[in-house]
């Protein structure tokens, strides 16, 4: 039998619960944006249901401990391929011995887990840095950012504290998906964003002077693009004023 | 001169400056922008490798001064520039809000006496602080000689100060920096530390009172400009970490822009010496060593081929192996191939199971280096040996080896001040210097006394 989700945290969560009360032999749960139908397969939708997904999130937390909940919650949207079955061992561990796991830094099961969170937190703090607003015309900043990992939710409350006199859009093209700022609420989810205004009348004049600092704040004598590439790799580039 | 020139020619002038962190920082954002995240964040990398996380510029590099190793020295011949404060502000705010910069850099040249270049600066911080509404970073640096009240209110407005000492002994500031005063160096730095305790005892009574200079100081020392071997570098840098509880200490390769008698002339600056004092540096503050344990007047310079931690190990080979699973966290983090990440992994993994060499590996440990001095649950590593040049061998960074298939020509260039890539025969290589024949003066600095702390015998603490 084969689970298939919607691709959201509540929904996997959901099939986590589907999978400890079904009592049915599960061999995998798959996003249904990543899955592919066939004739062989035994499988079975899953339709998100809140309360029992927070059941299981609470469970994780009482059960195993707030670390736990936070590296399978990060891991979750590392959107690595297998993810959900390394998860599945993992909680069933962690519902046996309990926030001991934590500790087990060695262990292979774990490991499957906490390597894509250590990623998804390295990104995450990657991005702090590297994205880049843009002004537009109605006075809003945007940025365009297309991250390896589905990150957006986890970075977006820094630049609400950051930024919170400014309308701004985080805007995730890989994946349609955007963080909306008005200076007062924040919204994040899935949307098409469309009919983006033209830049504001002074923007090129500070990405100018931004790509200008940027070339002279270099030291010739000490030039090294392979250790810049290596903090810096090329995949980010595009949507950086001053490599652009 | 237009503002996009402008901050060309000023942060050319900042950039020898590699103060670059903004971390320590506690301030939140109230009703403003901006705020500090405590472990920094670097926004991007300049085509040189370093982290770009301030905008570092210059007020102006209009000096009335003529240090002979600084190009910004009266008697050089470079565009002169000076920022308004208006002009400083509009950048740093227009650069914060589209998240290029963690905050402001601002250090300058002396312009007419250091009092009023002060003044300056303390006037840019003040309004960003006050009429701007800006919470992020702000890295001041300190002018030496100025007065101690504009040092004082300053600390109110920046997270972090720092002076920097850049020659690290008497004689070298006396040659290089005639006009400097030597004893404004140090009295300032401990002026301020004594601020910040004072502030810091107030603010557990009086949780509103403001602190003053929350992310610390920190300093510079110039390495290559002038004689001074390591070993005083580095007792200077532990002088000034004890004694001012400094953040910081950073080393700045020389880099050659200017040709003097007394200056050596270096081809290329000593960016593997650099290397290894950052990482002995490091030694200092985190993993517990002394400088007396990494270099002593037999042995004043670091070795080319191994980094200091690697170095230490092999003179010490008779304190290991040691046993992974009992050995306390102290004597983990001077095993060469555990660092502190790995170190506290194991000993968080230690409290549910006893490791092995396979967890060990999952873990992060390089065992490849670390397997020479240590055991796991009795047993050796299988490339363990007692042989010290075999366990030398396993030490040298691969990248250092000249016939090695993981050389890169650019890394090459890190230890060889020409194109001589043979250091096992001549490791001088590294640390000098052509010096110019007719210098006698130059020359003369090696009878001086190599102890850092020489410097610091000015104030009596």
């Amino acid at each position: 039998m084969i689970y298939i989700y919607d691709g959201t945290w509540d929904g996997f969560l959901t099939a986590v619960h589907h999978y400890y009360y079904d009592r049915q032999s599960v061999t995998n749960i798959e996003s249904a944006l990543s899955y592919r139908p066939n004739l062989i397969d035994d499988y079975k939708n899953i339709i998100v249901d809140t309360s029992r997904a927070k059941s299981v999130e609470k469970a994780i937390l009482d059960k195993i401990s707030f670390d736990s909940l936070d590296n399978i919650m990060r891991c979750f949207f590392s959107e690595t391929e297998g993810r959900e079955m390394w998860i599945i061992r993992y909680i069933k561990i962690g519902f046996k011995i309990g926030s001991k796991i934590d500790c087990m830094l060695g262990d292979p099961a774990v490991l499957d887990v906490l390597q894509p969170a250590r990623k998804v937190k390295f990104e995450c703090h990657r991005m702090l840095g590297l994205l880049r607003f843009e002004l537009l015309e109605s006075n809003i900043y945007y940025a365009k950012i297309q991250p390896d990992h589905n990150i957006i939710t986890f970075i977006s409350s820094h630049f609400k504290e950051r930024f919170a006199d400014q309308n701004w859009v985080i805007h995730d093209t890989k994946r349609s998906l955007a963080a909306l700022y008005n200076t007062k609420r924040m919204l994040i989810s899935y949307m098409n964003l469309t009919n983006i205004p033209n830049l504001h009348a002074d923007e090129l004049k500070f990405q100018s002077l931004w790509k200008n600092y940027f070339k002279h704040i270099a030291i010739k004598s000490r030039f090294n693009p392979k250790l810049q590439k290596q903090f810096l790799p090329k995949r980010y580039w595009k949507h950086l004023t001053e490599k652009t | 001169m237009n503002l996009f020139d402008k901050l060309g020619v000023l942060a050319d002038a900042a950039k020898y400056d590699v103060s670059c962190s903004s971390s320590g920082g506690t301030r939140n954002n109230k009703n403003g922008v901006g705020n500090s995240h405590t472990a920094g964040i670097c926004h991007t990398w300049s085509d040189d490798g370093r982290c770009v996380s301030l905008l570092k510029i210059l007020l102006s590099n209009e000096c009335i001064y003529d240090c002979v190793y600084c190009v910004n020295r009266v008697s050089n011949d470079v565009t002169r520039a000076s920022f308004t404060a208006d002009e400083v502000i509009e950048l740093t705010m227009n650069f914060y809000r589209r998240n290029y910069i963690e905050g402001l850099f601002l250090s300058s040249a002396v312009l007419k006496n250091p009092s009023y270049t002060m003044e300056l600066m303390l006037d840019i911080v003040r309004r960003l602080r006050n009429e701007h509404g800006f919470y992020g970073y702000i890295h001041l640096k300190g002018i030496p000689g100025a007065d101690e009240k504009l040092i004082n209110e300053a600390g109110m407005f920046v997270d972090r100060m720092s002076i920097n000492i850049e020659l690290p002994s008497d004689k070298g500031l006396e040659v290089l920096a005639p006009q400097k005063p030597k004893k404004a160096l140090l009295r300032p730095m401990q002026q301020i530390n004594n601020k910040i305790i004072a502030s810091k005892e107030e603010h557990k009574t009086f949780k509103s009172s403001k602190l003053f200079v929350p992310a610390g100081q920190s300093t510079q020392l110039i390495i290559g400009a002038t004689p001074d071997r390591d070993l005083s570098i580095l007792k200077l840098s532990e002088a000034l970490y004890d004694n001012f509880n400094l953040k910081r200490v950073y080393y700045s390769a020389y880099v050659p822009t200017l040709t003097d008698s007394r200056l050596p002339a270096l081809i290329k600056p000593p960016l593997l010496r650099e290397h290894r004092l950052y990482q002995a540096d490091w030694l200092l503050r985190f993993y517990g060593f002394s400088a007396d344990e990494l270099l002593s007047k037999a042995n004043p310079d670091f070795s080319p081929e191994l980094d200091p931690k690697a170095d230490w190990a092999l003179r010490n080979l008779h304190l290991f192996p040691i046993e992974i699973n009992s050995i306390d966290y102290e004597m983990l983090l001077r095993v060469p191939g555990i660092g502190i990440q790995s170190a506290k992994r194991i000993i968080a993994s230690r409290r549910v199971g006893r490791l092995n060499f396979d967890n060990l590996k999952k873990i992060g440990v390089v065992l490849k280096r670390s397997g020479h001095f240590i055991t796991c649950q009795g047993k050796t590593y299988e490339t363990y040996s007692k042989n010290e040049s075999v366990v030398k061998e396993s030490l040298v960074s691969s990248k250092l080896l000249p016939q090695s298939k993981k050389a890169v020509v650019g890394q090459m260039s890190l230890f060889s001040t020409s194109n001589d890539y043979d250091i096992g025969r001549n490791t001088s290589n590294l640390y000098l210097f052509d010096q110019p024949s007719n210098t006698k003066q130059w020359l003369s600095y090696y009878d001086q006394p190599q102890d850092g702390r020489l410097l610091l015998s000015d104030i009596h603490l």
